[in-house]
Order: C-alpha cells, then sequence, then structure tokens
C-alpha cells in the first residue's frame, strides 16, 4: 500500500464499480432452470467479493495516506503526457482504421506516434532527434514499408481481408 | 508397436513432408515471435496452405507451426516484456527482467533448450501415454472441471506479485468479466449492452493482447518520455550474440525443468486447461520447490525454466485427447483438429486402430517438428530478434500496428479493437497500483469453465452440491486448493511478521 491519490482513487473506482454491478446484476431475468443457480448468481457474487476487497484495500490506502501526508508521484507531468497521447492517437487510429482503411491510418498512425514520442523525449536531449534527416528516411521506410508488407502478408499470403480506403 | 512405429517412419521419411514440417515451424517462430499473433491463428492462417497436401504432410506442417508458434512466443515475452502468445505470459515474469539485467542471450538461450526439452518429453509421452491418460480425462465430469477451474482461481493469489488481496481482486474482475456474454445455461444475454459481438462473450484475444501489449506500450511510452531512447534500449546486439541453447545452464535448474515438464504433460491433456493456465501453474510450481523463491520476478532462469517447458510439454499433452478423443486440449489444438478433419483424419480410437499407421506418422512428425523448432531458433534467434535494432519509438510504434491487425484479423469486428484498448488501459492502471494483469487473465479462462461447469453439475446432481465435494478427482483438486490458499496466507503472513 503506497496511499498514493492516484491508488485511492482506483480503488474507489473499483468499489463504485462493484456496486454498480452488483445492481446491473440484479435486473437479469432469472432464466428457466430451476434446478441450477440463476444467471445473477456469479456476477453477483464477484461484485460482492470485489467490493469488500476493494473496501478493504481502500481503507489500507487512506491508512497509509493520512501517515505519509502526502501522495507519491510516481510520473511526471510529461510522461504522463506522453502516455495520455499514445492512448488518444490509438483511439484516432482505432476510429479510422476501417475508413480510412489499414494502410493509411496504418501509415498516419506511425508517423504520428514517432512524431509524439520524439517530441516527448526532445527536451531531454535526446540523440535520437526525430528531424534528422537519417531518422526521417528511417520514418518514411517504417511508415510505408511496414504498412505495405503487412497488407501484402495478409491479403495475398494469408488471404486474410484487411479494411481499404471506403 | 515396432512395426506401426517403422510405417510412420517411412510415412515421414520424404524430403517433402520433411520440409513441410520445417517450413511450418519456421513460420510459426515468426508468428509466435510477433505479439498478438497466436499459435492458433498460426495454426489457422497456415491451415488452407495444408489443404493440397497428403495428410502426414499437412498435419507434419500444422504441428511445426504449433510447436514453432509454441516456443516463438518467448521471444517477445523476453525482449520486449510482450508476450508472444498467451502461453508466454508467464515467461515475461522473469524472462524480461533477466534480460534487463543484460541477461537477454542467456534468457533466450535458456528457453530453446527448455522449450525443446518440454516438446521432446511431451512427444514421447503421446506416444506412449495417450491411451491411459485420455481414459483418465475421459472420467471428469462437470465436478471434476469446476475443482479443476477452482484450483486453478486459487493460484491466482499466488502469482499476484505485491498483495494476495489486490492478486483476488484482479482475478474476480477476470471472472465478472468472464460472464459477459450468453448464459451457459439460460441463454440469457448478460451485460452485453445491445452489442452484437458481446453476445458470445468477450474475446480472449483482445483482452490478451489489451492488458500484456497496450498496456506495456503505455507504460514505455512514459518511460521513453521520461529517460528517452538512450537509456531504455531492452538489449544490445551482444547479448544476442551470446544467444545459444544453454543446455548445461539449463539442466541445472532441474527442479524447475522437472515442475514444467510435469505440469505441463498433467494439464495438457485436461480439454479446456490451455498452456497460459500450465505455464502459470508451473512457474507457481517452480517458485515454490524453489531455494529462492524471493528471486522469481526479478530475473530467476528458473522462471523461464518452467515456464517454457511447460508451455511445449503442454503442447503434446494436448494432442492427447485431440488424437485420442477428438476433444481438443485448447484453442490452437481446436484448429488442428479442424486441420486433421480436412486432411480426412477423424481423430478417435479409430484412429488408433488405423492399419496404415498415420497415428504414428503423426507421433514421429511431432518429435521431428521439436527437433526442427531447435535448429529453427538455434540458428535464426539473431534474425528474428532484429527488430529489436529498429530505434524505441518506431518499434513502439509498429507493434501497436501489429496488435492492432492481430486482433483484426481474427474475425474482422472493429469492436475487438475497442476492447483491445479498454483492456490496455485497465491493464495499465492494474500493474501500476500493483494489482497485476495474470490474475485478471486466469480468471477470463477459468470463468466460463468454472461457471458453466459448475451450474451443469447441479443440474445433473438436482441441486445437491455433495457430489462435488465426495467424487474423488474434483475433492483432491479442492483439497489442494484449500492446501495452496492456506499456504499462500501463511506465507504472507509470515513475511509481513
Amino acid at each position: 500500500m503506497n496511499g498514493s491519490t492516484g491508488s485511492i482513487a482506483f480503488n474507489a473506482l473499483l468499489l463504485l464499480g462493484a456496486l454498480a454491478a452488483f445492481f446491473a446484476a440484479s435486473a437479469l431475468p432469472s432464466g428457466n432452470a430451476p434446478e441450477t443457480l440463476p444467471p445473477a448468481a456469479l456476477p453477483q457474487a464477484v461484485a460482492v467479493l470485489v467490493g469488500a476487497l476493494a473496501a478493504l484495500c481502500l481503507v489500507r490506502e487512506l491508512r497509509a495516506w493520512r501517515y505519509r501526508r502526502a501522495a507519491t508521484k510516481v510520473a511526471g507531468r510529461r510522461s504522463a503526457t506522453a502516455g495520455v497521447a499514445l492512448v488518444a492517437l490509438m483511439a484516432a487510429y482505432a476510429a479510422a482504421f476501417e475508413p480510412l482503411g489499414y494502410l493509411l491510418s496504418t501509415m498516419g498512425f506511425i508517423v504520428a506516434c514517432v512524431v509524439m514520442l520524439g517530441f516527448a523525449s526532445r527536451a531531454r536531449n535526446d540523440d535520437e532527434a526525430i528531424f534528422s534527416t537519417r531518422s526521417l528516411v528511417t520514418l518514411a521506410i517504417i511508415a510505408i514499408g511496414v504498412p505495405v508488407a503487412v497488407y501484402c502478408a495478409f491479403t495475398w499470403g494469408f488471404e486474410v481481408p484487411l479494411p481499404t480506403l471506403r | 508397436m515396432i512395426e506401426n512405429y517403422l510405417n510412420g517412419l517411412s510415412m515421414i521419411s520424404d524430403w517433402g513432408v520433411l520440409l513441410a514440417i520445417a517450413a511450418g515451424t519456421l513460420l510459426g517462430v515468426v508468428i509466435g515471435a510477433l505479439p498478438g499473433l497466436t499459435s492458433a491463428m498460426a495454426v489457422a492462417l497456415l491451415l488452407p496452405l495444408t489443404f493440397g497436401m497428403p495428410a502426414v504432410m499437412g498435419v507434419g506442417m500444422l504441428l511445426g507451426v504449433l510447436c514453432g508458434a509454441g516456443a516463438g512466443g518467448a521471444i517477445p515475452s523476453i525482449l520486449l516484456n510482450i508476450p508472444g502468445s498467451p502461453a508466454s505470459v508467464a515467461t515475461s515474469l522473469d524472462g524480461f527482467p533477466m534480460a534487463r539485467n543484460g541477461e537477454a542471450g542467456r534468457a533466450l538461450g535458456i528457453a530453446i533448450v527448455a522449450s525443446f526439452v518440454g516438446g521432446i518429453v511431451s512427444a514421447i509421452l503421446l506416444s506412449m501415454l495417450a491411451p491411459p491418460i485420455a481414459e483418465f480425462a475421459l472420467r471428469f465430469g462437470p465436478a471434476e472441471y469446476f475443482a479443476l477451474s477452482v484450483f486453478g482461481l486459487v493460484i491466482i493469489a499466488s502469482v499476484a506479485s505485491q498483495s494476495m488481496i489486490k492478486g483476488l481482486i484482479a482475478g474476480l474482475l477476470g471472472l465478472f468479466a468472464a460472464t459477459v456474454g450468453m448464459d451457459p445455461i439460460t441463454g440469457v444475454a448478460r451485460f452485453t449492452f445491445g452489442e452484437l459481438s458481446l453476445l458470445t462473450g468477450i474475446s480472449l484475444l483482445p483482452a490478451l493482447i489489451g492488458l500484456f501489449a497496450v498496456s506495456q506500450l503505455i507504460k514505455d511510452a512514459i518511460d521513453y518520455a521520461n529517460v528517452g531512447s538512450r537509456h531504455d534500449a531492452p538489449i544490445d546486439a551482444l547479448q544476442i550474440r551470446t544467444a545459444r541453447p544453454r543446455w548445461r545452464d539449463t539442466f541445472s535448474h532441474w527442479r524447475a525443468l522437472l515442475s514444467g515438464v510435469g505440469v505441463g504433460s498433467v494439464i495438457g491433456p485436461v480439454p479446456g486447461a490451455g498452456a497460459s493456465i500450465a505455464s502459470l501453474i508451473s512457474y507457481d510450481q517452480a517458485k515454490r520447490w524453489s531455494k529462492t523463491p524471493e528471486r522469481f520476478g526479478s530475473g530467476n532462469p528458473e522462471g523461464v525454466v518452467a515456464t517454457e517447458s511447460s508451455n511445449n510439454a503442454m503442447i503434446g499433452g494436448s494432442l492427447i485427447p485431440t488424437l485420442a478423443l477428438g476433444v481438443p486440449g485448447e484453442a490452437a489444438t481446436a484448429v488442428l483438429l479442424g486441420g486433421l478433419l480436412i486432411q480426412g483424419i477423424t481423430p478417435g480410437p479409430a484412429l488408433f486402430a488405423d492399419p496404415s499407421g498415420t497415428i504414428y506418422g503423426i507421433f514421429l512428425a511431432y518429435l521431428v517438428a521439436n527437433i526442427f523448432m531447435l535448429l529453427v531458433m538455434w540458428l535464426g534467434i539473431r534474425y528474428f530478434v532484429r527488430i529489436l535494432a529498429v530505434p524505441r519509438k518506431l518499434l513502439l510504434a509498429t507493434v501497436t500496428t501489429f496488435c492492432f491487425i492481430g486482433v483484426y484479423g481474427v474475425a474482422g469486428d472493429i469492436f475487438d479493437i475497442w476492447l483491445m484498448l479498454g483492456f490496455g488501459v485497465l491493464g495499465y492502471f492494474l500493474n501500476r497500483y500493483g494489482f497485476g494483469t495474470a490474475p485478471l487473465v486466469l480468471g477470463l479462462i477459468l470463468g466460463p469453465i468454472a461457471e458453466a461447469n459448475l451450474r451443469r453439475g447441479l443440474l445433473i446432481f438436482e441441486g445437491d452440491w455433495s457430489p462435488f465435494l465426495t467424487r474423488p478427482i474434483s475433492a483432491t483438486f479442492l483439497c489442494l486448493a484449500i492446501l495452496l490458499l492456506t499456504l499462500t496466507l501463511w506465507q504472507n503472513l509470515r513475511s509481513r511478521a
């Protein structure tokens, strides 16, 4: 137990989620098999257990927090932003996957991801600066070459259809 | 008996058959090494290639794929902490810390030998013990399957690294996620919220890739922004050059090797159990048998030996019910079963009585596939890990696209990608706050087996719970579960004191 604000918030979320799951399970119909458990039985039991254990964790975290009087900082603002930015890019990639097709969306994602990570680490005097000629060439080769190779392998090699531009 | 094996030998003593097995093994290793592409998917993808082949050649190629993918999964697990397949989840627990400690070559070398030993032992066991073990597995009813699942779920407590309570929470979350979809007895739709893709439940592949790959990618992006690429390159070329089979090193951890091969061989024939369960159980057992259990999770070679030997021993074990009874041991062998039927081979007791000796050809093909796996991994490892020479940010971006295509390629459903992202974010927070993702996966895998068999059992026993406790096999599993739980609680209390 580290007593960090994030950890407390996560345990509280688990507790709330367990409560919501319990009530959602209560609304399930009972089905037509009287000699066995109803469909809601296992989800309800699990929700109760998760809720009880999460409450226990929450109490322990709050106790640890009170003694420490300070939240633990795991990641700085810049690094946390990189994580959030990556998730946002992945979501955008998922949203564009079918409308733009595999090739365009993947090329776009690779470029955006590499540029984002390049910016995130550039302030730390990274040797591998994204805007050097060599790294731009590498980026172009990877961003075009990998999706095209994978597309060919899946479409013609494995005969697995991938989405194309609509 | 010898005549049957001579018949089988004549079937595989053909350049075409040997080439097909070698090609299958090579492709299996490559696909297994790609995060998100499981051995089941590898077998399914290469299945069409075998259509025009003679039976033993086609089945031999698929067995090579199965074998190669099982071993290849260790490469990204060790080097990137991204399991190539669910079976390699436990390998990353110690393999990745070894790589981080500058022992990537050693970890890979140990993984190669452990996989080979596990595979060879399982091939021998498959050919020698198939009838009696299959007969034993036939005795399993709902009570036994339920008890086995409970036993597996109790492992959650020991797998969770930081706290047993947090491990249990993560396991229960997996169990809850497993209840999503159509109820197995009444057909009632649970927590689907009108989404058709959820009717069949949460697909394992998006969940696995999300929990193990996407969560790791998010963490890697954060680490990358923190320290830049100069400090977080996973391994250097020198380490890979030392990646050759480590025979003496592997055999020096004979306890872990024995436990891995033993657990894999025993769990393998149990239908539905799967390689991920076998490797997690063998990891847990190796930890218990070890003289240095406290080093597990921080780069102990015993962890790699146990899980990799178990993965490959499990493949042979899972082939026992597949070939003897027509009941697949896990997802990959289920796809293989389809391949056998396409080849005109109907698995079951009749296959063993077939005078042409095809089954013995299959046994020998599996043995040969394991030998090829050793050669392919040994000679090709430095080429398979070339991907790591790519700058970290490019690797992060391309691995993400592989995750997307791996998830999308199976069913062509964009919902699976969103599911993967959801599990990825959840997995990141579970790891960050010490819950771990492995317990969630175990809950997700065992949940449907436990629930369906518990309720089916109650239907059969007319609502009576006592047979779950009185049937000998079921009682043994439940006693073992109680024993494990007590032992873990006692160990936790002792370490706190």
